[in-house]
């Protein structure tokens, strides 16, 4: 591991060929093959891809909190925390102690959950459980302290100090969601982790939470990984993209690019299944088929038997994650059509535009 | 047979399978009946010896013939226990938390009159009520034992099924206009299924013991010879303070094997209604711990074809 630098675009988080089983021995269900992102700071990477495809379970494992039957069995993930120094530290989460982890969890690396709303304690007024993690990471503050806290990260999340001694029945569900948004940021972690965190809430309420966890994270500077099966809003809010199918990651980009020019069939399946706003009427298109069962997954590319453009190749070799043809880069999918031997299908082988001069990358103006 | 994994259930059905075969044949392959007498002078026990295997009594009964006579009242009258107790369990409780109201109010106030009355005492006082020939036959002495053991499972149902009775599927069955029988037959009592198999299953371990006691107290009447019969007569023989150890450790040890592997299959039960135990203790041969919160990992050697991969990844990376 080579020295780090805390400047913003470091790595925080570096996840290398991550391999989840669930279960042991042989009858264990592979669920998350060889997976490889990086997290920077203050980057946005959003995770995407249909229910069953590991998206969850990446995250869970990363952060070490799969449940039972879930075994990591192989790769790495590195944290990268700012120390008290100032300097970064580097910490190996699937070489850390229980103790170790409990240093960082919630203070440098903290998770909202799906449907976090339900994990509020009905009897506990919300005030002392977000004063709890002060209590137990930040020993030196006063109890006076704690509560002005407390009102500042409601404040933050757009809920009125009003409703700090209220009880978790006495809100409503986009404000309980708001709380453990506020929950997890109490001690300014530097990633967050955030598992479908709107999913429950109506598109409005989604995207007011979505506008203030966006500003938080300007004024703030935390990294988030975005897990969502929202492929349009993650478009708009991500800075990369990494697409999931079948427990690997298939495709990685730019959300520009990704959007414009996708370059694997099952991304271009994903953008297809959604209506654009603007533009002509086209029909939407969707995936045939359904994802396929981890435990009998198809031979080599476990899209092959969903996939319009499959090769002979598709059906015996498994594709890795490469540049595609003709760029150069960071991005990457794992498709043998983009291994050069062929034409690349024009509908994966688009251009993005350039980038309108001055905007910023996440302006919600793509769509 | 997925179920038969389990180390425990193996060994419990074993050991219920062995003495089910004991309670139907035993009293056939025995050498001899169970009141035969090796001679009507002596009248001082036999240790075990090759002629008599366990022994004989002051009566110079062969032991071990009524080790296996035993075993078939004393299984039976559990058995019927178990089923009739399960029974009006099922019928009070599930009533009582689906009607709700009065019902409810009448049937829990018997429920509880039955949970706060001592057991063994109102078997007592019912087996001496009895005429004699009655107390011998096992279908009363099955109904009398389950009548103090119906109501701990009742309470146990009625609470599951007031749980139930507000799940959306239930609702939804009553909204469509499902009469209440079915809905309670379809929709309730499939869920008890759990609660019900391990409730009766307790309920028989019960009948078992208390079944022995009863004939130890000797107030079975009768001439069947049976596990707790046997008990009875070495506390009348002086076997205790004559050290003739071989009249009761023999039907003693029967009736804790049958509880014993009753238990051991109770926790198949819990197995299968919760299946999160079974893989969270891992299959045998991989010594994993799983904790919450603290994912295990498990490095298991690469295969060459992850390897292959890597290498292919490395070389795009260049």
């Amino acid at each position: 591991m080579t020295a780090t630098t805390t400047a913003i675009g470091s790595p925080v988080l570096e996840v290398r060929d991550l391999c989840v089983d669930y279960g042991l021995g042989d009858k264990a269900v592979r669920a998350i093959t060889d997976a490889s992102i990086t997290l920077r700071r203050g980057e946005v990477l959003g995770l995407a891809g249909e229910s069953g495809s590991g998206k969850s379970t990446l995250a869970y494992a990363l952060t070490r909190l799969l449940r039972a039957p879930g075994v990591i069995t192989g790769g790495e993930v590195l944290f990268h925390p700012n120390g008290p120094d100032g300097t970064a530290q580097t910490i190996d989460l699937l070489a850390a102690s229980a103790a170790q982890l409990r240093r960082i969890r919630w203070s440098q690396l903290a998770v909202v959950f799906q449907s976090a709303m339900h994990a509020l304690n009905p009897v506990a007024r919300i005030d002392a459980q977000l004063t709890d993690s002060l209590k137990a990471h930040r020993a030196d503050m006063s109890p006076a302290q704690r509560r002005e806290r407390a009102v500042e990260l409601l404040r933050m999340v757009g809920i009125s100090e009003d409703r700090v001694r209220s009880y978790p029945h006495e809100l409503s569900g986009g404000m309980r969601q708001r709380v453990m948004i506020a929950m997890a940021l109490a001690l300014e972690p530097q990633v967050v982790i955030m598992d479908e965190p709107t999913t429950a809430l109506d598109v409005v309420t989604q995207r007011e939470i979505i506008e203030e966890l966006m500003q938080l994270k300007e004024r703030l500077g935390f990294a988030i990984v975005f897990i969502t099966h929202d492929l349009s809003l993650l478009i708009e809010l991500a800075d990369r993209i990494a697409i999931m199918y079948a427990g690997r990651i298939v495709e990685q980009a730019d959300a520009r690019q990704l959007f414009h020019a996708p370059r694997h069939p099952y991304s271009l399946g994903l953008l297809n299944s959604f209506p654009s706003l603007h533009g002509e009427r086209v029909r939407m298109e969707g995936i045939p088929g359904s994802p396929p069962s981890l435990s009998t997954l198809p031979t080599g590319c476990a899209f092959h038997p969903r996939c319009g453009f499959a090769l002979d190749r598709c059906r015996a070799d498994t594709p890795v994650l490469m540049s595609p043809t003709g760029e150069a880069g960071e991005r990457t999918a794992a498709c043998w059509l983009q291994d050069g031997r062929q034409d690349v299908p024009a509908q994966l082988n688009l251009t993005a535009p350039p980038r309108p001069t001055g905007a910023p990358q996440s302006d919600g103006s793509l769509l | 047979m997925r179920y038969l994994r389990s180390t425990k259930v193996i060994l419990g059905l074993a050991i219920l399978v062995l003495f089910v075969l004991i309670a139907l044949f035993g009293p056939l392959v025995a050498p001899h009946s169970a009141h035969w007498q090796a001679s009507t002078t002596a009248d001082t026990p036999l240790p075990p010896s090759g002629r008599f295997w366990f022994g004989t009594d002051v009566q110079q009964h062969d032991l071990f013939s009524q080790v296996l006579a035993g075993g078939r009242d004393t299984l039976l009258i559990s058995l019927l226990a178990g089923i009739i107790a399960t029974a009006l369990s099922v019928l009070v409780g599930v009533t009582a938390g689906y009607l709700g109201g009065i019902v409810d109010d009448l049937l829990s106030a018997l429920t509880n009159i039955f949970l706060a009355l001592p057991g063994l005492l109102i078997l007592m006082v019912v087996l001496k009520a009895l005429p004699l020939d009655l107390t011998g036959n096992p279908l009363t002495i099955g109904a009398v034992i389950a009548l103090t053991a119906w109501a701990w499972g009742a309470r146990v149902l009625r609470a599951q099924t007031m749980t139930l009775r507000g799940q959306d599927y239930v609702e939804a069955a009553r909204v469509i206009g499902e009469r209440k029988p079915r809905i309670i037959i379809f929709e309730i009592v499939p869920n008890l299924l759990p609660i019900l198999a391990s409730s009766f299953i307790f309920t028989v371990i019960y009948g078992i013991g208390t079944y022995a006691t009863l004939a130890w107290l000797g107030l079975i009447g009768g001439s069947s010879v049976t596990w707790g019969t046997m008990l009875y007569n070495a506390q009348v023989g002086g076997a205790l303070i004559s050290g003739w150890w071989w009249w009761f450790i023999p039907p003693a040890l029967c009736v804790a094997a049958v509880g014993v592997a009753l238990s051991l299959l109770n926790f198949g039960i819990d197995e299968i209604i919760n299946p999160r135990l079974t893989s969270a203790r891992g299959s045998r041969g991989h010594r994993v711990r799983f904790i919450l919160g603290l994912t295990p990992v498990v490095r298991t050697t690469a295969a060459p074809a992850a390897d292959l991969s890597l290498d292919l990844k490395k070389e795009v990376a260049q």
